[in-house]
């Protein structure tokens, strides 16, 4: 009788603490998706479908997530020294500009994301043997593209590129400095920009880089892309005779997601 | 007899084990959340559960789960890190898309450490009033069984005696 009361009261222990450990995995919350592709469940928000356009220079639609660009640099002048600001590069900085407009009918932002990539490997520019070669950019956010055009006398748009035509320009990097009015462009847009002193030249981090965005349902934003050679580290151009005009190219993809995507919907009020 | 006195040992240290790892997630302060969309395939399925606890940073790479806007909870991969605006960037592993607003880091609830496959579908697919009020009429029915058996037996070895 002894051994039944000690095990009967330990059965109802051992039931007591099965009901709780049931309970408490039965008592979980469901945690859910944000944003899914696949889920046609109804969600308590309003995301509806996520619709953004993305237009280049002239207005057209970038039909491509990927933009490849195949960047052509006048390479022939020798880098000026410490002291020396006779010699003037010209077509120093070509400009890809771009324009994003959400139209989505929603209650959030849609999130841009704007990459600058070697075309060969897919890898960041500034983590990737064109940045060895000298190919430097700056993403920053323009008002619109006549922007750049008032500023820098810019005339010319190839292939989606605005190319610097008229205005002549420095672009020192051991003095990390840019003397034109590219810096006074860019000299605004560096105010708080955090600068890779270790390699000692201009190198902006990617958090100073407008890589992510977030865009409101009815607005859009123009975005341009700022590429120029620091031609320091093309050690190749150290023989190169000042007549003798030599180009650089550089093969870069720039890609945009939050594209406009029909198979992403997410109805929250069906 | 043996037999079953052989399984109810082996029951009894599931069960008390079972307990004390649900009273450890108590005291830790980790939560559990039943996964309930595809959004993470193929990493977490629908019906796992996730166990989920508040660590002092963030990385990418990290699985987490986050307060919604509009109330609940979501689970996806944290794809960037803004340390400066105390944000992150998150994406379902089986999404096409990165999630369109980003998470404040005092909205995160926390990592994923470990998942339970299928678990989960206790919480998605019962209510838990209902299973803890059948599963305690089942216990005390096999007491009572138990009991009476064992009364039975005891009344046939003292008539042999």
């Amino acid at each position: 009788m002894k051994n039944f009361n000690f095990r009967s009261a330990f059965s109802v222990v051992l039931c007591a603490m099965l009901v709780f450990s049931v309970g408490f995995y039965t008592m979980a919350e469901p945690t859910t998706s944000y944003f899914s592709d696949k889920d046609e469940k109804s969600q308590d928000y309003s995301m509806k479908k996520l619709l953004v356009n993305f237009k280049d220079a002239a207005g057209n639609p970038i039909d491509s997530s990927i933009k490849a660009l195949d960047l052509e640099f006048d390479a022939a002048t020798k880098f000026l020294d410490e002291n020396e600001r006779n010699n003037m590069f010209e077509h120093a900085a070509k400009y890809y500009i771009f324009e994003v407009e959400n139209q989505s009918d929603s209650e959030l932002n849609a999130q841009i994301r704007i990459e600058v990539v070697d075309s060969v490997n897919g890898s960041d520019v500034q983590e990737s043997a064109e940045f060895d070669k000298g190919l430097r950019y700056f993403i920053y956010e323009v008002s619109d593209s006549d922007e750049i055009a008032d500023a820098t006398g810019v005339t010319e748009l190839v292939d989606g590129v605005y190319v610097n035509q008229d205005e002549s320009c420095v672009i020192k990097s051991a003095g990390k400095y840019f003397d034109s009015k590219l810096s006074e462009k860019l000299g605004e847009k560096l105010v708080g920009v955090t600068v890779d002193n270790s390699f000692d030249e201009l190198r902006f981090l990617n958090t100073a880089n407008k890589q992510i965005e977030h865009l409101e349902p009815g607005n859009s934003k123009t975005y341009c892309i700022c590429f120029w050679v620091e031609y320091d580290r093309f050690i190749e151009l150290d023989d190169v005779d000042n007549d003798n005009i030599r180009t650089v190219n550089y093969n870069v993809d720039v890609k945009l997601s939050a594209e406009q995507c029909d198979g992403s919907e997410l109805d929250a009020n069906a | 007899m043996r037999i079953f006195n052989i399984i109810y040992n082996i029951v009894s240290i599931v069960i008390v084990a079972v307990f004390v790892f649900t009273l450890g997630l108590k005291i830790t302060d980790t939560k559990v959340y039943a996964v309930a969309t595809p959004s993470m395939q193929d990493e977490l399925f629908e019906g796992d559960m996730v166990f989920v606890r508040a660590a002092g940073e963030y990385l990418e790479g990290d699985i987490i789960t986050a307060n919604l806007p509009s109330g609940g909870t979501f689970t996806h991969r944290i794809v960037s890190v803004d340390n400066e605006k105390k944000l992150v960037y998150t994406m379902g592993d089986n999404n096409s898309q990165p999630d369109p607003l980003p998470t404040a880091f005092d909205d995160i609830v926390g990592k994923v450490v470990f998942s339970v496959p299928m678990l989960g579908n206790l919480a998605l697919k019962f209510e838990p009033v209902s299973v803890m009020v059948v599963l305690a009429v089942v216990l005390v029915a096999l007491m009572a069984i138990r009991f009476i058996v064992y009364r039975l037996k005891n009344k046939k070895e003292a008539e042999a005696v």
